[in-house]
């Protein structure tokens, strides 16, 4: 894995198109029920940007819009079919139909 | 707290400064608006960032570098600050402090230093000079001052009778406050002016000189660990032993960010 739990979670509500943080953060929390700290956030954007998979764009508001790159949105497929496998695998194990 | 300045801005300012400039402003709204309980995750991130500088928003891969380099000139200064106090305030380390082994890591230091130490561009020498003289000015003065004080008075050249504890204590903290000051100001001194006034060290020099770095304050843990394994119970080495181990890792993390950083 490339990529952590907080900066997978970042480009998968990023692949929707760009993003402000608080709309992210907002994204997120419908995905998983709970919202992102604000340190592990921005933390996850810097990193991500750092590594080419995110960039910013100039913003007219106080935030700066985030998009995916296309190195971003392929490494979050790459991600993505690997917990896909991973969770297939242990549903399996335990005898679970995937829903 | 200033007027206007909110918990959330306050903790936003604890942010390295490019991390600020690029995210300032949502990571404050995002802190206002989640309360209280962020407070710590804040607080938290905004540590580790300052120990990872090579992710900070960046305009080229040189700048990363450039802040990799002063992250590992920081740590080795401080490694080097930490034995050097070590072997001056304990006697039994003192011995020590002359070893061989303590001899070689501070050669290896200096070998590493030489390699990633980011050189200042012709065109910029000017400006260089002033900033270096501006910035160096203070910790100088306070060195000098120590050391005029040892030679007029002589409390810690071994002259130590009838001075008072305290004037040893005091002359001892200014000589140490100016070597930390010093070792901060060099660090500084390269960040503040960027990568339009010195080069940063290319990728492959810049890894040889963190890894001969890393061997080089493994090797000072290591020297300082034995003493203390040796000797018994030292608690001040013992202190200086493991702030030494914690330290050397440091130098890894600048170069494991490059590796993943690719913009």
């Amino acid at each position: 894995m490339q990529i952590n739990d907080a900066q997978t979670l970042v480009l998968c509500v990023l692949a929707d198109g760009p993003r402000h943080g608080y709309a992210v953060n907002t994204a997120i929390e419908e995905l998983t029920g709970r919202r992102l700290g604000p340190g592990s956030l921005y933390g996850a954007l810097t990193r991500l940007e750092a590594k080419g998979l995110v960039e910013a764009l100039d913003g007219d508001g106080r935030q700066r819009p985030v998009r995916l790159t296309d190195a971003g949105r392929g490494v979050l497929e790459e991600e993505l079919r690997a917990m896909a496998r991973v969770a297939a695998a242990g549903l399996r194990s335990l005898g679970v139909a995937p829903s | 707290m200033t007027a206007g300045m909110t918990p959330a801005r306050l903790l936003a300012a604890l942010y390295p400064p490019p991390v600020r400039e690029r995210w300032g402003p949502g990571l404050e709204d995002e802190i206002r608006a989640a309360g209280r309980r962020s407070w710590p995750d804040a607080l938290l991130r905004a540590a580790d960032l300052w120990l990872h500088p090579a992710v900070w928003p960046a305009r080229s891969p040189a700048e990363r570098r450039l802040r990799a380099s002063a992250m590992a000139v920081t740590v080795t200064a401080l490694c080097w600050f930490v034995t050097h106090v070590a072997t001056e305030t304990d006697d039994a380390l003192g011995g020590t402090g002359r070893s061989a082994a303590l001899t070689a890591s501070t050669l290896g230091m200096a070998a590493g230093l030489a390699l990633i130490v980011p050189l200042p561009r012709p065109a910029a020498l000017a400006a260089f000079a002033r900033h270096a003289t501006v910035r160096g000015a203070p910790p100088a003065a306070l060195a000098a001052l120590a050391v005029a004080v040892v030679h007029t008075s002589g409390p810690t050249a071994g002259h130590t009778a009838g001075v008072p504890g305290w004037a040893r204590g005091a002359v001892l903290a200014c000589w140490w406050t100016a070597l930390a000051l010093g070792a901060l100001q060099c660090c500084r001194l390269v960040t503040v002016l960027g990568a339009d006034a010195v080069v940063a060290p290319r990728p492959a020099r810049l890894r040889l000189g963190v890894l001969v770095l890393l061997a080089a304050t493994a090797a000072d843990a290591g020297a300082v660990l034995a003493h203390v394994a040796g000797a018994g119970p030292d608690p001040s080495a013992a202190l200086a032993g493991a702030a030494l181990a914690l330290l050397a890792p440091l130098l890894l993390t600048p170069l494991r960010d490059l590796r993943r950083a690719t913009t």
